[in-house]
């Protein structure tokens, strides 16, 4: 019998390679939804999440600010002030409507609030969900609302009435593509949109036939950050 | 036969088959998917017969461009993390597009721009969603604000975006396998 040549050397292999083994297993136990459900490894929504944070939303890319374009007059957002509103001002904001907001864990900067009554966005069609966006200094870099209804004419008098408002107050929009508002009814994915762009400030008002009822989304955001 | 005879049964024939000369073969969908006998008002073809395949490329480069500029401003905020996860997506986009060609009625596979081939038929929505809780907001929002203008701005009149390419989109099951997986 012969004894070997590097018994340290193949302790050592047997070592490392056990470790690998057990460490990949234990990583990819972490990575199993049931497992990350059983240790409470879940983000608001419930959604499964790794303990380490891979996979979490990184910072959001610097946007370019576009010098060619002129400043907005003001900048409407449903009662909010883009790059001045902090997320402590939503939360009381939030308070005074009944409203309930919730961030996620892996990405604080954005907060959903569902159910937003209409008073509380300044308009007349409540709002099945609000988005709002913090950026890296804390205030609020955009909003994003979607409102449902079955019948078109609440959604075509609230796009009537958001698109003469931010008009007025921003500027002429750079595209408006409305012939289909007054035939939102004949047939789904009818819609009309209002798009503007300045400087500073970016809006996008949608109203859509969705097949299944009528939509309005908004967008209102800085371009500053 | 008497001539009345014969002219009853031509305007017989010509309501059950469309005519008493020369019978026109009837329209036949390149594939078989879901919609593949859903006709657009402009052409009485299915969508893909009637916009052929670089229009579905098209349609699904406006999309990624669409998403990719969404991600970009606002993360998976509005779009829920159907788009943010995707580690490979050239992938990603050849096997949408194979999927939105198969269900428009075109055929099975196709090979993308990348020269890869990929199977539309046989996609699972529901595994493919599952994990990631889309809401209905999100899903929404990913209807009115990227495929409506993917489809607009592709050069698709309303009347057939209407017609031949919402139904897929709105119908509840399918809306089902995607949302609150």
């Amino acid at each position: 019998m012969t004894a070997p040549r590097h018994p340290n050397l193949r302790r050592w292999a047997l070592l490392a390679a056990g470790s690998l083994v057990g460490f990949t297993a234990i990583a990819g136990a972490m990575h199993i939804p049931s497992v990350q459900h059983a240790m409470g490894w879940v983000d608001a929504s419930g959604e499964p999440v790794c303990p380490f944070g891979h996979g979490a939303a990184g910072p959001r890319a610097p946007r370019v600010v576009d010098t060619s374009l002129p400043p907005a007059g003001s900048r409407p957002a449903l009662g909010f002030a883009l790059d001045t509103t902090t997320r402590a001002d939503l939360d009381v904001w939030a308070a005074d409507h009944g409203v309930t907001c919730t961030a996620k864990p892996r990405d604080p900067n954005v907060v959903s609030c569902a159910a937003v009554p209409a008073a509380a966005l300044g308009s007349n069609l409540d709002a099945t969900t609000a988005w709002f966006e913090f950026g890296a200094a804390g205030t609020l870099a955009s909003i994003k609302t979607t409102r449902r209804a079955d019948t078109s004419a609440p959604v075509t008098s609230e796009y009537r009435a958001t698109t003469a408002v931010v008009s007025a107050h921003a500027g002429t929009p750079t595209r408006v593509d409305d012939a289909h508002l007054a035939i939102l009814d004949r047939g789904a994915f009818h819609q009309a949109v209002a798009e503007y762009k300045f400087r500073d400030y970016r809006a996008v008002i949608r109203a859509t036939n969705m097949g299944d009822g009528f939509l309005l989304t908004e967008q209102y955001a800085s371009s500053l950050q | 036969m008497s001539i009345t005879r014969i002219l009853f049964l031509c305007a017989a024939t010509t309501t059950l088959a469309g005519g008493c000369g020369e019978e026109e073969p009837g329209y036949q969908p390149t594939g078989k998917g879901p919609a593949a006998n859903l006709l657009c008002t402009s052409s009485d073809m299915n969508a893909f017969d009637t916009y052929g395949a670089e229009a579905f490329v098209a349609v699904n480069e406006k999309i990624f461009t669409l998403v990719t500029e969404e991600l970009t401003a606002n993360g998976e905020t509005n779009l829920g993390a159907s788009f943010s996860g995707v580690a490979d997506f050239d992938t990603f986009k050849g096997r949408l597009a194979a999927f939105l060609v198969f269900v428009y009625g075109g055929p099975d596979r196709i090979e993308y721009t990348d020269g890869k081939t990929y199977e539309g038929i046989n996609q699972n929505m529901t595994a493919a969603h599952t994990g990631m809780a889309i809401t209905n907001e999100q899903y929404d929002y990913f209807v009115a604000n990227v495929i409506v203008p993917a489809l607009t701005s592709s050069g698709v009149p309303m009347e057939d975006v209407g017609s031949c390419f919402a139904p897929p989109v709105t119908d509840a099951a399918f809306k089902a396998s995607i949302v609150g997986k």
